[in-house]
């Protein structure tokens, strides 16, 4: 079969590899009729994400047809020929972890569960195509994908929704709810939101659904922006006034009640001498993060507040602002994605016309472009407009 | 267990509490351990405890070298009682 697999730092390829096998009785062979390419998949291109290997098949974000099942999974719960969208995270569903439904934590999806547990101090799910620390699954970009526990995870989609409605409840769609969940919004809140590509924009989409009054949106591409504010959302151009200052303008001097940061491990930043620092520590690995975000979301959260990480990072990072955090009784949530926990309630909101997925879409390209895809996406060419 | 069974002998087989054996004579890692098996906290889970007391030919040196190839008991210990968890738990070893 044809897939996108990883080729060394910035090169993805699309190569042919062999078609996937079950190997688990639970196990379920999904043929992929849509995937997408995750902002997370720039961090293993930029190498930024340890244990990728040569030909590793890339994605995360997948649906399609069930194909094949293993003896395990019982037709109850699958069939050949169901329609999916299938969960990033890999999980049991019968571990502690599953049981407390935290899926991205998972005890028992992992093979590498020890290299995992060296980096993290306790090990994380198994993840589709996101290093071996994750447990080296071959991922989704690609004709067709081997889906372990294939009786926990898949979520069936029985209504007339095209593939662009419930993709992203694979992962970015759930993320972004999770980002403004974990901010336990109030209907005075304000929220800003760092980072308004995909995943931002669907953490302003939820925060708004679960009723917060006003919703910034912080990011420096014109088009993203404008992309929020279309939606009703309040746009801050990082690289055209001081982020501090405007949030503090916005909110009557209080600083925004709840902030998420939706960009991680690789932010830039309107300060040189900070995004210089940052970039020579990456550079000779003494830091493996530039968490600007994230420090500027704590300096600038209102204090009480709760600042929701769903940016993905990956090691250790330098300058935490601990002080403000500590002092001013501010509450720090995070976690990958537990997405098997909002699938179907999502799905249900979809249904219901109260969030519309497909206003991020840009562009629908075939798996044999997906070199270009990347290269779009990462230099955010032609706006990432067709 | 990467412990050969036909290599031990079993001292002590209390049903549901602990299982200990030592390692016949002639065992090429002299080892002797003990598996006790304890109610958790939740009072629905089992904690289970690994004792394992070896003595690896070769000294330190010898223990380095097992470290390196992955075959150092510690390690093997950990993995294999991952794999027992995931087996316990889910029916088999996802791979």
């Amino acid at each position: 079969m044809r897939a996108n697999t990883w080729a060394g730092r910035n090169k993805v390829e699309v190569r042919d590899v062999p078609d996937p096998r079950i190997l688990n009785s639970r196990d379920a062979i999904v043929r992929i009729t849509s995937t997408a390419i995750c902002g997370s998949d720039l961090h293993l291109v930029d190498g930024y994400v340890p244990t990728m290997q040569d030909g590793d098949v890339m994605g995360h974000e997948f649906m399609g047809e069930v194909v094949e099942v293993g003896s395990g999974v019982s037709a109850d719960k699958l069939r050949v020929g169901d329609r999916v969208v299938v969960p990033f995270p890999i999980a049991c569903g019968a571990c502690a972890a599953c049981a407390a439904e935290l899926y991205s934590c998972c005890e028992n999806s992992n093979p590498n569960a020890g290299i995992a547990e060296k980096m993290f101090g306790h090990p994380v799910a198994g993840i589709f195509g996101y290093s071996h620390l994750t447990g080296g699954f071959a991922g989704g970009q690609a004709q067709y994908a081997r889906v372990p526990f294939a009786d926990v995870n898949p979520l069936k989609v029985e209504s007339g929704l095209t593939d662009e409605q419930v993709l992203f409840l694979s992962d970015i769609l759930p993320t972004g709810y999770m980002g403004a969940e974990m901010c336990d919004i109030q209907p005075s809140d304000v929220v800003a939101v760092w980072g308004a590509g995909p995943v931002g924009q669907f953490a302003m989409d939820s925060a708004r659904v679960l009723g917060a009054a006003k919703v910034i949106a912080i990011d420096k591409e014109p088009y993203r922006l404008q992309i929020a504010e279309r939606a009703g959302h309040t746009p801050v151009n990082f690289e055209e006034v001081d982020v501090r200052s405007r949030l503090l303008e916005l909110t009557g001097g209080q600083g925004p009640d709840k902030c998420i940061d939706a960009v991680g491990l690789e932010a830039t930043h309107g300060s040189a001498h900070i995004a210089a620092y940052d970039r020579v520590k990456q550079a000779v690995r003494s830091e493996t993060e530039r968490p600007h975000a994230l420090r500027q979301a704590i300096l600038s959260c209102r204090s009480g507040g709760v600042v929701s990480v769903i940016g993905v990072y990956g090691g250790l990072l330098d300058k935490f602002p601990a002080g403000a955090w500590m002092n001013r009784s501010l509450t720090l949530r995070t976690g990958q994605c537990h997405v098997q926990r909002y699938m179907k309630p999502l799905l249900q909101r979809i249904e219901r016309g109260e969030i519309d997925p497909t206003r991020i879409i840009t562009h629908i390209l075939p798996l044999d472009e997906a070199e270009r895809g990347f290269e779009i996406f990462k230099e955010k060419q032609d706006n990432c407009e067709p | 267990m990467a412990v050969r069974a036909h290599a031990e002998e079993i001292v002590d087989d209390s049903p549901s509490v602990r299982i200990a054996w030592r390692s016949a004579e002639d065992a090429d890692v002299p080892n002797a351990g003990a598996v006790r098996f304890v109610p958790a906290p939740d009072g629905l889970s089992t904690e289970v405890y690994v004792v394992l007391t070896y003595d690896i030919p070769g000294g330190a040196v010898g223990k380095a070298v097992a470290k390196y190839f992955g075959e150092e008991p510690h390690q093997q210990l950990d993995d294999d009682l991952r794999r027992l968890k995931q087996v316990l738990e889910t029916g088999e070893v996802v791979r």
